[in-house]
């Protein structure tokens, strides 16, 4: 039976001032308040980073600190690594793993630590309100007041559904700051849920991994996006949508000022997003495309410009962003329409997955994205007329999220994106995983969408039908010149694959002339001057 | 390095065009190519295109002979040959390529190339 | 919405055509087999059918130019034999056609490694042409806009140019900063810090500083419109060869630079400078810092040694006296050294020679270099003021150009062109140019000094390349034994004298048992201001290709 709350507090009274203790005292705070067995959330994802706390955690007695489950979103920073390789940690329940994947992958085959699973983000935010809740939760905030009240500012991210588990279930919530003011321009937590606040020696880590570079994006990616537009976007009339970070999905949101709105499209398509300020939307915004963008986080250097766009972004009286990564998922999950993102490989049932041989990299947000939302009941036209697809004459209706993957057909160094067997079923055997990792499933697929055209699996009948659909757009890879081309033929008249000239694109017109911004540069032109793009991103 | 030379057959090219001289499109750059198109070479016959490959990206003949025989199924390359110095260009790249060089020649001289 | 057509997204032969008049482009030497490199072949490396650069002729806005386009895609556009020998035979083409200007669409990170010895030679011979050209009086723009920027030799050739057009993602440079941040550290130069990475040597700062003379959009059109109007202005005041009294101000205003911004690291001091009131030309400054900064400025005095009131250099060290003794013969030089810099005069058969240099493997940075160029001007003077023509014999020891931010940050490359256009001022003047190679000249510090020399002779212990092959292996990921076992049948790449000796770079190769004053006299003698040795490469058959490319080329002009 572990102590309580106030008995745990009462071991750091000496150490605390209200609810602040100095920096050079938080290894000791740690030691003192975990116990044995505790689960412990640091709070990170892919973007922000209680990096500070995270050290200090690692620089713990291994003696007095050990048998910790951690219960959280990442475990990307090399100190989270470092607490299981000493062993202080026996549990682990997680959702990504980023660039400690190939670490992580040894420790499991080594036996040096148990896995709880591996979640979605939502799954695990959840999960925190039943069988997870931390007792210890290491959180990262900008400006802390005197009371402790926490002002996140425009990364709040997961740590509202962190605070929230932890403060009300007899939890102990601390938080490192990059500053302790005054006055906060905005409270995103009360003080009263918070119990330890410290300053850190450097402001967290905040990743910029929003921030896709237009100069990078191919004439073959362009040709992939006018396809998406014409042959999904506008086919279905996507309003409510999410898209995924890759080069892809940047392209189509540099297309929208240009080509969608040469086919006329503006106010039909793409008017409400859940998503990141991605620094490629900002054409689109200023072109009149976008009604609201609510995010799961923020994006370094947009600060500025979100601020400049009350009408667009969720922001709070102080004039920053607030995002939410909770409340996002949800939104992108039970709102949207459409998803659309990348991945490595696809099988020929279309199952897909970013797992690659001797990494575990987990998932972020997208299995909720891409996923079918079974308990949806409002409609929209979009939805119900990809319910309507595929489905037998006299069924129940019901409406379908759209989900779609943008890929070409081979990655770099020419491995092929499409394959017989997805090397996630490699991986799961090697770390005795429950399942193999799969990032979307081939039953919540609707599109498939690579430079050779677009495969509407919605519309599919049966399973060989679509596994025709799937080898049609797979190009010149292995499993596409396996296809059966009388089957393709047959698909392509009645609409079920659509080639780019079935859609009235020449691959040739595919120019990075359309990219409404072709360099970072431009698109601090398009921001009127106020995007501020970090360092690595500037070549002037 | 790889280097090979495959002949395909192929619809005979507009005999008008086959007065034109080269035309070049692409770069000799990572995950790029150039493809040279000249009437004439070695086949000669007005109903085969040859093409003559030298890739950076070993072991892909067959994917090769899938690309570049269907750009001769595609198109009127008969009479032609054509030389692609590669350095591991996917096969969406080079099926573009391809077909730009193609239309620059057709084009002739005067049009430039991408 | 408007389109915008990139000039840094453009290949070579989109940027070639975009520049000038619609349908007035015409390709000397179109893209073919024959225009493949062989070095590249040997090494089973891919090769293009232009070697990475597009020579043609145009009008531009109705004026005949000759035009060179580098393909920065391949290879990094690099400088190989056949590369450098295109832009060799466009360059020699402009002397008999005379057009209105030469472009270069210049996006090069320098020599190519793959063939260094063949490419730094070509740059050699490509700066002593743009030095001809512009000798003519025909103008010739460099216009930086390429993701490669204009770096090593390239970056050199770049500041040699009349004018320099450059947006503000080109970069113009010596040393790459991935070569700095190995060498030096991280500390030194973050590499992957890209505003650091722009703001050293990026177009706004390079504006700033003056070696550019106008920053441009990156935009096809925003370049065709700069070159045309920089064209029209030097019709209009044609600008002549840089005379002995313009190089004293390009050197007074070098000094200046480098006692303006004595330690910088970084930009914004320069920046926040050049939105002050630019600094009067005739700035009074500039001959005491010169002064401080050289307080040991070489003699060129008369026979007796120094002029008065001038501090007179340390007497050589013990190692540095032997040697010169065996080159002049005892008591027939007055020579001094101060660090890597060595200078004086000596006697030889037919009177004096000038002697400046280098030393212990100096790495030329710009106060070396300001140092070197210093001494030759002084020697102009001194000669012109007395009616006489000495010799200049410039002495080759150079472990290479100082890898360091703030030299990069002031734009070594240009300090160095400003040292070669000392240097060729001097032959200009019918100085005889001899160079000796001591003991090492490696890369940038030995192109923009003794390769500059009408005739190059290495002694024995001369040790010439542009990088060792443990460096090549490591760059180019070829294994280091299959390098060393194609060295022995490779000039074009390999390290050492003999090979530059074959590939025309050397003229002679002086050997340990000659009579050194004897053999001094003779090349002396023998001296020849035209540059010839591509055809020397071509006769000793270490280099088949250059000459023959280079006449070509110019052949297809029509010159």
């Amino acid at each position: 039976m572990s102590a309580r709350r106030s008995e745990r507090l009462a071991r750091i009274a000496h150490l605390r001032q209200g609810r602040h203790v100095q920096p050079d005292a938080m290894v000791e705070v740690l030691e003192r308040l975990i116990e044995a067995g505790d689960r412990v959330c640091v709070e990170g994802n892919n973007q922000k980073q209680a990096d500070w706390l995270s050290e200090c955690l690692a620089h713990t007695d291994p003696q007095r600190v050990h048998g910790l489950h951690l219960v959280q979103s990442v475990l990307s920073l090399p100190e989270h690594l470092d607490i299981i390789e000493r062993g202080q940690v026996e549990r682990l329940d997680f959702s990504f793993s980023g660039p400690q994947a190939g670490r992580l992958a040894r420790l499991l085959e080594g036996g040096q630590i148990r896995l709880g699973a591996i979640h979605t983000y939502l799954e695990l935010f959840a999960r925190y309100f039943v069988d997870l809740t931390p007792r210890v939760a290491l959180v990262a905030a900008q400006l802390a007041d005197r009371e402790g009240n926490l002002y996140t500012g425009p990364n709040t991210e997961d740590t509202p559904a962190i605070v929230e588990a932890t403060a009300f279930r007899d939890g102990i919530v601390i938080a490192q700051v990059n500053a302790v003011v005054d006055r906060l321009p905005r409270i995103d937590i009360p003080a009263d849920w918070v119990h330890v606040v410290a300053p850190a020696p450097r402001p967290h880590h905040v990743e910029p991994l929003f921030t896709r570079d237009p100069a990078l994006i191919t004439e073959v990616q362009v040709l992939m996006a006018m396809i998406a537009i014409k042959g999904l976007y506008a086919e279905y009339g996507i309003r409510r949508l999410n898209h995924g970070i890759g080069f892809d999905t940047a392209a189509i949101e540099l297309l929208l000022p240009t080509y969608a709105e040469s086919l006329g499209l503006r106010g039909r398509i793409c008017t409400h997003w859940a998503l990141n300020p991605h620094p490629t939307l900002i054409p689109a915004i200023e072109a009149g495309f976008v009604e609201s963008v609510h995010c799961f986080g923020s994006e370094v250097g947009m600060e500025a410009y979100v601020a400049a766009r009350p009408d667009v972004f969720f922001l709070g009286g102080d004039g920053s962003l607030r995002s939410n990564r909770a409340f996002c998922q949800a939104a992108g999950h039970y709102a949207c329409d459409l998803f659309i993102g990348s991945t490595l490989q696809i099988d020929l049932a279309g199952n897909s997955s970013t797992a690659t041989r001797g990494r575990i990299t987990g998932f972020g947000g997208a299995p909720n994205m891409g996923a079918d939302a079974r308990g949806r009941r409002h409609a929209s036209a979009a939805w119900l007329r990809a319910g309507a697809e595929g489905r037998a004459p006299g069924a129940m209706p019901r409406g379908r999220k759209l989900v779609c993957q943008i890929v070409e057909t081979f990655r770099e160094h020419m491995q092929p994106t499409f394959v017989e067997r997805l090397d996630a079923w490699d991986l799961a055997e090697a770390a005795g995983l429950d399942l193999p990792p799969v990032m979307i499933y081939g039953e919540d697929l609707t599109h498939l969408i690579t430079e050779e055209g677009i495969a509407h699996l919605c519309r599919c009948t049966d399973d060989a039908e679509r596994e025709q659909a799937i080898r049609a757009v797979a190009g010149f890879t292995p499993v596409g010149l396996a296809r059966d081309a009388a089957a393709v033929a047959s698909l392509r008249e009645r609409g079920i694959v659509q080639r780019p000239e079935d859609l009235g694109i020449a691959p040739r017109d595919a120019t990075r002339d359309w990219l409404a911004a072709r360099s970072i540069k431009d698109l601090v032109r398009a921001s009127g001057g106020r995007y501020q793009p970090p360092p690595q991103f500037r070549n002037w | 390095m790889e280097h090979f030379t495959l002949v395909f057959p192929s619809r005979p090219a507009p005999p008008q065009a086959l007065q034109a001289a080269a035309a070049l499109c692409g770069v000799v750059g990572s995950g790029n190519l150039e493809v040279l198109v000249e009437p004439g070479g070695a086949s000669a016959a007005q109903d085969c295109c040859q093409l003559e490959v030298h890739t950076a990206a070993e072991g892909f003949r067959e994917t090769w002979q899938a690309v570049l025989g269907e750009f001769c199924a595609l198109h009127a390359a008969g009479g032609l040959s054509l030389l692609l110095n590669d350095v591991g260009a996917t096969p969406a790249v080079v099926a573009l390529r391809l077909a730009q060089a193609y239309e620059a020649w057709l084009a002739g001289p005067a049009a430039g190339a991408p | 919405m408007s389109v915008r057509h990139s000039f840094l997204e453009a290949t070579a032969r989109q940027r070639a055509l975009a520049l000038l008049d619609p349908g007035s482009f015409r390709e000397a030497c179109p893209p073919q087999r024959a225009w493949q490199s062989p070095h590249l072949a040997l090494l089973d490396l891919p090769q293009a059918l232009d070697d990475g650069i597009v020579t043609a002729s145009g009008t531009l806005n109705g004026h005949v130019v000759l035009l060179a386009a580098q393909e920065g895609a391949f290879n990094g556009g690099s400088v190989g034999e056949i590369h450098g020998a295109k832009l060799l035979g466009l360059l020699q083409a402009a002397l008999s056609l005379r057009p209105a200007g030469v472009l270069l669409l210049i996006d090069s990170g320098g020599v190519r490694l793959h063939e260094a010895n063949a490419g730094i030679l070509a740059i050699s011979e490509v700066a002593r042409a743009v030095l001809a050209v512009r000798a003519a009086g025909i103008p010739v723009l460099a216009l930086l806009g390429g993701r490669c920027g204009a770096f090593g030799g390239m970056g050199i050739v770049s500041c040699l140019c009349d004018r320099v057009l450059m947006s503000e993602e080109a970069r113009l440079g010596l040393s790459g900063p991935e070569v700095i941040e190995t060498v030096k550290g991280r500390a030194e130069f973050d590499s992957h810090d890209r505003a650091l990475v722009w703001r050293v040597t990026g177009g706004k700062t390079r504006r700033a500083l003056g070696d550019a003379h106008r920053l441009v959009d990156d935009a096809m059109e925003a370049f065709r419109t700069a070159a045309g109007q920089e064209l029209e202005q030097l019709r209009a005041r044609p600008l002549q060869a840089p005379d002995l009294a313009a190089l004293e101000a390009q050197q007074r205003s070098w000094l200046a630079r480098h006692q303006d911004f004595a330690g910088a690291q970084d930009s914004p001091p320069i920046l926040a400078a050049r939105l002050r009131a630019p600094a009067p030309a005739d700035w009074d400054g500039a001959a005491a810092f010169e002064n401080a900064l050289l307080p040991l400025a070489p003699a060129p005095a008369d026979a007796a040694g120094v002029p008065a009131g001038q501090p007179p250099l340390q007497a050589l060290g013990a190692e540095d006296q032997a040697w010169a003794d065996h080159v002049f013969g005892c008591g027939r030089h007055r020579l001094a050294a101060a660090d890597g810099f060595l200078a004086g005069s000596a006697d030889v058969a037919h009177g004096r020679v000038w002697v400046i240099g280098t030393r212990g493997a100096a790495a030329i940075d710009a106060a070396l270099a300001l140092r070197l160029a210093r001494a030759v001007l002084d020697a102009i003077a001194h000669d012109r003021a007395s009616a006489a023509c000495s010799p200049l014999l410039l002495l080759a020891d150079t472990q290479g150009q100082a890898l360091s931010r703030h030299q990069e940050l002031l734009c070594l490359n240009g300090a160095l062109a400003h040292l070669a256009q000392c240097v060729d001022l001097a032959r200009r003047e019918r100085h005889p140019l001899l160079t000796l190679v001591r003991n090492q000249a490696v890369s940038g510090g030995f192109l923009s000094f003794g390769m500059l020399g009408d005739l190059i002779c290495a002694l024995p212990q001369a040790e010439i390349r542009v990088m060792d092959l443990r460096a090549m292996a490591r760059v180019t990921r070829i294994p280091l034994e299959r390098l060393q076992q194609l060295a022995l049948t490779a000039p074009a790449f390999a390290p050492g004298a003999a090979n530059f000796h074959s590939l025309g770079g050397v003229h002679q190769l002086w050997e340990a048992q000659q009579d050194w004053p004897v053999a001094l006299a003779q090349a002396l003698a023998g001296i020849d201001a035209d540059d010839r040795r591509a055809a020397l490469g071509q006769q000793r058959g270490g280099r088949k290709l250059a000459r023959q490319v280079a006449d070509q080329v110019r052949a297809a002009l029509g010159a």
